[in-house]
C-alpha cells in the first residue's frame, strides 16, 4: 500500500505531459508536508487538534521519509497548530518531493528521465512504468465522491489534499467536481490536518489577491 | 480511558470515560471494531463522561461508523458534551452520526 504521500504525488502526475500538474502556488508544497504529517498520525507517532499537534512516541515507523519529517518536528522544540507545522515542513517540500518520486521509482511505479531544451535547460519527465495504484486511487476517490458513502479516514486524507491543491478539478472535470461541492467541503472539513492544509493554500491566495490588488491600484 | 458495557432495554451500551486520542484509540477502535462483529442490532454510546476527543478520536468514531454501516447495524451517540459536540459539528461529523440527547433515548432509537 502507498503513504498519502506517495498517493498525492500521483494523483497530481499528468500521464500524457509526464510531469505534474501546473497547480496554485505552494498548494504542492503544502500538500506533500500535509501527506507526511497525516502518514505520521496514522502511525501513532503525532496527534493534533483545533489548537496543537503534540507528538505521541518518537520510535522510528521504518520509513526514512516519515522519521525524517519526524526529526523536524521534534528537534524543532516549537509549539503549533497542524497549519503552523503544515508551512515549518513545507520550506523542506523540494527534499522530500525528491523522496517520495525516489520511492515511486524504486517501487517500479514511475521512472525519472532527465532531458535538455535547446541543448541548455535541464528538464524532468517522469513517464510511469505500472499505472495500477495511479487507477486505483482515482477509483477510490470516485467511489468516495460520487456516493453517501462514509468514507475511511486515509480516503479522507487523500480528499483533503486533493481539494487543496484542486486537482479534483484536473481529474475528473470542473463540471463534475460542482455537482458534488458540497460532498467534497463536507469530507474536507472531517480532517484538522486537511483543513491545515487548505487554509494554508487559501492563506497563500488571498496575499497574491491582495498583491495584484494593490499592484493595480499603485498602477493607475 | 475507561469502557465500561452496559445494556438499557437489551441493547448494548458502551460507555466512554476520559480521554478520546492517539493514545487511548487504539483500545476503543479494537473495542467498536469487537462489538461491530457481535452486537446484533447496534450499539449506543455513551459520552456523557468524555473530556476530550483529538484527530485520532475522531478517526475512531469515523472507521467505527464505517464499519457498523457496512455490518448494517446502527450505531447512534448519546448524551455528547456541548465541547465534544461542538468539535464534531465543526468537523462535519454530525451530518453522519445520529446524536440524541440521552444514552437512553440513543439506546431506544435501536430497540425501536
Amino acid at each position: 500500500m502507498l503513504t498519502i504521500a506517495e498517493e498525492i504525488l500521483l494523483l497530481v502526475l499528468d500521464e500524457k505531459k509526464q510531469s505534474f500538474v501546473r497547480l496554485p502556488n505552494m498548494s504542492l508544497e503544502f500538500a506533500l508536508s500535509g501527506a507526511l504529517l497525516m502518514d505520521l498520525a496514522f502511525r501513532n507517532r503525532i496527534d493534533s487538534d483545533l489548537n496543537k499537534l503534540f507528538v505521541l512516541s518518537r520510535e522510528p515507523t521504518g520509513d526514512a521519509l516519515l522519521d525524517e519529517a519526524m526529526q523536524l518536528i521534534t528537534e524543532a522544540n516549537q509549539e503549533g497548530d497542524g497549519k503552523f507545522w503544515v508551512q515549518k515542513l513545507a520550506r523542506q517540500s523540494d527534499k522530500f518531493k525528491d523522496g517520495i518520486l525516489q520511492r515511486l521509482v524504486e517501487k517500479n511505479i514511475l521512472k525519472v528521465e532527465e532531458e535538455k531544451i535547446l541543448w541548455i535547460f535541464s528538464s524532468r519527465r517522469y513517464p510511469l512504468i505500472d499505472n495500477k495504484e495511479r487507477t486505483e486511487v482515482r477509483e477510490r476517490l470516485k467511489q468516495i465522491l460520487f456516493s453517501n458513502e462514509i468514507p475511511d479516514p486515509h480516503d479522507v486524507a487523500i480528499v483533503g489534499l486533493a481539494h487543496a491543491c484542486s486537482i479534483l478539478e484536473h481529474i475528473f472535470g470542473v463540471d463534475e467536481i460542482e455537482k458534488v461541492r458540497n460532498r467534497v467541503e463536507q469530507i474536507c472539513k472531517m480532517e484538522l490536518l486537511g483543513r491545515a492544509v487548505l487554509d494554508s493554500v487559501r492563506e497563500i491566495r488571498d496575499i497574491e489577491m491582495m498583491t495584484l490588488h494593490y499592484t493595480r491600484a499603485l498602477g493607475r | 480511558m475507561n469502557l465500561t458495557d452496559s445494556q438499557i432495554d437489551n441493547v448494548p451500551v458502551l460507555s466512554l470515560e476520559g480521554r478520546l486520542d492517539g493514545l487511548t484509540s487504539p483500545q476503543v477502535d479494537e473495542k467498536l471494531t469487537a462489538l461491530a462483529a457481535s452486537v446484533e442490532k447496534g450499539l449506543a454510546l455513551d459520552l456523557s463522561k468524555l473530556e476530550y476527543i483529538s484527530s485520532a478520536g475522531l478517526r475512531v468514531l469515523l472507521m467505527a461508523a464505517k464499519k457498523f454501516n457496512a455490518a448494517q447495524k446502527k450505531l447512534v451517540f448519546g448524551a455528547m458534551p456541548a465541547g465534544i459536540k461542538q468539535i464534531l459539528e465543526i468537523s462535519g461529523f454530525t451530518s453522519i452520526f445520529t446524536i440524541y440527547p440521552t444514552t437512553e433515548e440513543a439506546a431506544r432509537s435501536i430497540a425501536a
